[in-house]
């Protein structure tokens, strides 16, 4: 059955993150005034760096369940995790554990169990900072991811498929992307083909439009070519949607579609959901 | 008048493709003087939950639960519990994943003699997907607390150590046990191969196989199946396996 091999250091699984930083990505979120995209995006890379640690991590260190990399596209093209595109890209997950960028006191707030709420000290490890300057050069930066990927399923043939996210605000400024997201879903391992999955960040008020399964429902063009780069969700992320109480139907494609903030953490929640939770 | 032997058995565990023994995050536990047996699977993704499920599985044959006082057991095995300390353990990951602590199934059983006829009874707890398979000839007479291939899943009920994460209800059963059965423990990569298996002669074999394992107190054929599933399921596979014995000859 495709997209069932199990994660493990000789078969680690890729998850590779394309984060549009145009300057657009400075404004803020549509009737979220003092939150920026770049800044909201970024804490929800981090977040998603820090729970690949934390569901990597054992008493006697970090293991390399995953690789994972993140290519931001916006005045340049340049690999968000440090390293150099595109050899250099993805990052073994004890890396990240080892060594976050800084880790940051913040608050949480979480219920007192008597209907308040009380503000709770958190360690937050930054990995990946906010940015947002120049134009969407969305084609380079799947034309660098798709060479990441070929370098990931040559070195583990028979690993999960690798995962590529695109996180962007806007359409492509260099180009018509679809020609490489396509290289990137037709190269692959002995378990599948390589996962291509788009987010659009809202740009209008309204909800956000999840996991659709047919592109006469998009109004527009470009939401249309955002659809069709997208791949299927394999089985196990189609249920873990179905179980999160999104309306999924067969052929549910990873996509979102006028993504707010919470749209953003469940977008990246089902697109990594590659192994069971607490196994 | 002297006391009768225990019951011959056996255990065997193997771990995840890749991953040295103690790595394993099964684990299995006996108490053969008091018939007890235990069987664990910590949660790979929980934070020393190897050690967990060792330490919840030796609680159980230490001194089994009730259902009536099993939030009291929990409590105290809870307390007992000292987790080693991590290499590295000022590592912000450390420290986040102790908070979140550890999480293992359970499934146990307590085997007694009958005091007015030949025979035994048992009873037993289960949290989780980790199961007891009573067979008897060739079939299973009992599987607890699942009882089919098909209810396996990916996210089991299982036994928190933290005081802070409830725990889900556990399961109890109890049984006769007829001369001659097989109880096996298994956690639930053993437990949804043997019940999946889709004839009577491919059961037939590995509880033959099981049998012959007890008998020669050498698991050789019980590690090979355990190493056979791991090549396809890339889990800690582990197995108890207890004999009930035949009657003495004045009780035929």
């Amino acid at each position: 059955m495709p997209y069932s091999a199990p994660i493990s250091r000789a078969n680690p699984a890729c998850i590779l993150l394309l984060i549009d930083q145009s300057r657009s990505m400075a404004e803020p979120f549509v009737g979220m005034a003092d939150q920026t995209k770049a800044g909201m995006v970024a804490d929800a890379v981090n977040r998603l760096l820090q729970n690949l640690v934390l569901r990597s991590a054992k008493a006697d260190g970090v293991r390399d369940y995953f690789q994972v990399g993140v290519i931001g596209y916006g005045r340049t093209i340049k690999a968000g995790l440090g390293g150099t595109i595109p050899h250099e890209l993805l990052v073994p997950i004890s890396r990240l554990g080892d060594h976050p960028l800084r880790i940051e006191n913040r608050k949480k707030l979480t219920p007192d169990g008597a209907g308040g709420v009380i503000e709770q000290a958190i360690k937050f490890p930054v990995w990946f900072d906010p940015e947002a300057n120049g134009s969407t050069p969305m084609c380079e930066a799947f034309a660098a991811a798709a060479l990441a990927v070929k370098g990931f399923v040559d070195t583990y043939p028979n690993a999960f498929p690798p995962i590529v996210l695109n996180l962007t605000d806007g359409k492509p400024s260099d180009g018509n992307p679809q020609t490489n997201a396509r290289a990137i879903r037709n190269m692959g391992t002995s378990d599948g083909s390589a996962l291509v999955f788009n987010l659009l960040l809202s740009s209008r008020p309204g909800m956000s439009v999840y996991f659709i399964s047919d592109e006469g429902l998009l109004a527009d063009t470009y939401g249309r070519m955002l659809f069709r780069m997208s791949s299927e969700l394999p089985p196990r992320m189609f249920d873990a949607a179905r179980a999160e109480g999104f309306e999924v139907t067969p052929k549910a494609r990873g996509v979102v579609f006028n993504a707010d903030p919470t749209a953003v953490v469940r977008f990246l929640d089902i697109g990594t959901r590659i192994a069971p939770a607490v196994r | 008048m002297p006391t009768p032997p225990p019951l011959p058995w056996i255990s065997a565990s193997v771990p995840k493709i890749g991953h040295a023994p103690a790595e394993n995050e099964d684990a299995t536990a006996a108490f053969p003087a008091k018939m007890r047996f235990a069987a664990a699977d910590g949660a790979t993704e929980g934070w020393q939950s190897g050690g967990w499920a060792r330490h919840v599985a030796t609680a159980y044959v230490r001194r089994p639960p009730a259902p009536a006082d099993f939030p009291d057991w929990l409590a105290a095995v809870r307390r007992d519990w000292k987790p080693p300390a991590a290499r590295g353990a000022t590592a912000w990951y450390a420290e986040a994943k102790s908070e979140q602590g550890s999480f293992t199934t359970l499934v146990g059983v307590e085997i007694r003699r009958l005091e007015t006829t030949p025979g035994f009874a048992w009873k037993a707890v289960a949290v989780g997907d980790s199961c007891l398979l009573v067979a008897r000839g060739g079939r299973f007479e009992v599987a607890f607390p699942l009882s089919a291939a098909a209810d396996f899943g990916s996210r089991p009920a299982l036994v928190p150590s933290s005081p802070e994460v409830r725990c889900p209800e556990p399961e109890w059963l109890a049984g006769r046990a007829e001369p001659g059965d097989l109880l096996l423990l298994a956690t639930d990569a053993v437990a949804r191969h043997l019940l999946g298996l889709n004839t009577p002669a491919a059961l037939a074999a590995v509880l033959s196989a099981a049998r012959d394992d007890v008998a020669s107190g050498r698991p050789d054929q019980l590690i090979k199946l355990l190493l056979s599933l791991n090549n396809v399921l890339n889990d800690d596979a582990s197995v108890v396996a207890v004999r009930v014995p035949d009657p003495p000859e004045s009780h035929r």
